[in-house]
């Protein structure tokens, strides 16, 4: 099936409904030519790549071999328990998960699958972030910080008092530049909950969550605005890409609302955080 | 002295960044952001430089006296040295 993710063509065959049935539907457009291909194979062993290893990080291993990249990861035993194989520019990634990884098989094809395309998403000029990002009256408004902080909460919280809202994504929306306006997108790769919607809007604000028992607003410097943004944002390893993602935290702390703002599980909350967007209160 | 390979020193909003790339980014996943002082330093040490180099540096540029660049490039090299960052 052909996804349309964020202007992404994406041909894109997944093997469980586990994680994507409830995801991916909405970015269907079969009728379209895709630009890339991602395919995940469960197979019975992996043999190891004829390729040389570049880089090891956590339990992984980047290889590059003459025609192809790799990212392998091994078990205890040193056998191959998944590998993902790629060329440079991405347009074809085949994945490779051993069938003995059992009843993980679907959350390591979904995290695998999205680790891949959020590199796709980079390589078009987009930016992975941190956050729960929900859409209102034409624009987005996300709110951003580690696990455990919030996020969702605050989302669910926008929901609740605005039913006319709708979740971008709750976990990893992408942030780009279209005619020179800064605009979040919703993706199938959405975190623990399935929230997320085949829609784009302009951003109106960003918000930093930090957990409090009273709700307050506190203005950021544009040192702390890129320290948050280099916190939360998916940052790549490779220095080119990196210096792209660096101009669009320049670009966003110059240019996009940024706030702080320490949060309570309240409506309270959520009021407040209201009144100081729309209304300018708090500011 | 000498900063290790895989560290980029970029002015991000007007202010100066330290972000690792590649392998460095294994070592330490922060950032560090220095101020028109530090930059300084960095970029000396980017190219390898001695303590007595960097006070120099600072005596030179910042026309402060001996003993406080003295204590400003020791305080420097501890939170690099802390984070792992620097060869000797």
């Amino acid at each position: 099936m052909v996804y349309d993710i964020c202007g992404i063509k994406l041909r894109f065959e997944y093997n469980y409904p586990d994680f994507f049935a409830s995801r991916i539907k909405g970015y269907e457009d079969p009728g379209r030519e895709p630009e890339y291909h991602m395919d995940v194979h469960i197979v019975g062993s992996i043999n190891p790549p004829d390729a040389k290893p570049v880089l090891c990080y956590h339990d992984r291993t980047v290889m590059h071999g003459d025609k192809y990249e790799y990212i392998v990861k091994m078990d205890s035993a040193e056998e191959i328990t998944d590998l993902i194989r790629f060329t440079t520019d991405l347009r074809r990634i085949d994945i490779f998960l051993v069938q003995r990884i059992g009843k993980r098989l679907p959350e390591v094809e979904y995290l695998l699958s999205g680790m891949m395309f959020f590199e796709i998403a980079i390589a078009n000029g987009m930016i992975p972030i941190h956050a729960a990002a929900i859409e209102y009256g034409g624009e987005a408004i996300l709110f951003s910080a580690p696990s455990q902080t919030g996020k969702s909460t605050q989302a669910e919280l926008w929901r609740r008092q605005l039913p006319e809202s709708r979740t971008l994504n709750e976990d990893k929306p992408l942030l780009f530049q279209k005619d020179g306006v800064m605009m979040a997108g919703g993706t199938p790769w959405s975190g623990k909950t399935p929230e997320n919607t085949n829609l784009t809007a302009p951003v109106k604000c960003i918000v930093f969550l930090e957990k409090a028992s009273r709700a307050e607003l506190v203005s950021l410097s544009n040192q702390d605005k890129v320290k948050m943004f280099l916190r939360n944002i998916h940052r790549p390893r490779e220095e080119g890409k990196l210096a792209f993602v660096l101009k669009a935290i320049e670009s966003l702390v110059y240019n996009t609302p940024v706030y702080l703002f320490k949060a309570t599980k309240e409506t309270d909350s959520f009021t407040y955080l209201y009144h100081a967007i729309y209304r300018g209160d708090h500011l | 002295m000498k900063i290790k390979h895989g560290y980029v020193l970029r002015k991000v909003a007007g202010e100066n960044i330290v972000v690792p790339t590649e392998e460095a980014a294994l070592n330490f996943n922060g950032i560090l952001t220095l101020n028109e002082t530090g930059k300084v330093l960095w970029e000396r040490l980017q190219t390898g430089a001695s303590k007595g180099l960097l006070v120099d540096t600072l005596v030179d540029r910042y026309e402060v006296d001996e003993e406080t660049a003295t204590k400003d490039v020791a305080d420097f090299i501890k939170v690099l040295k802390g984070k792992n960052i620097l060869d000797e």
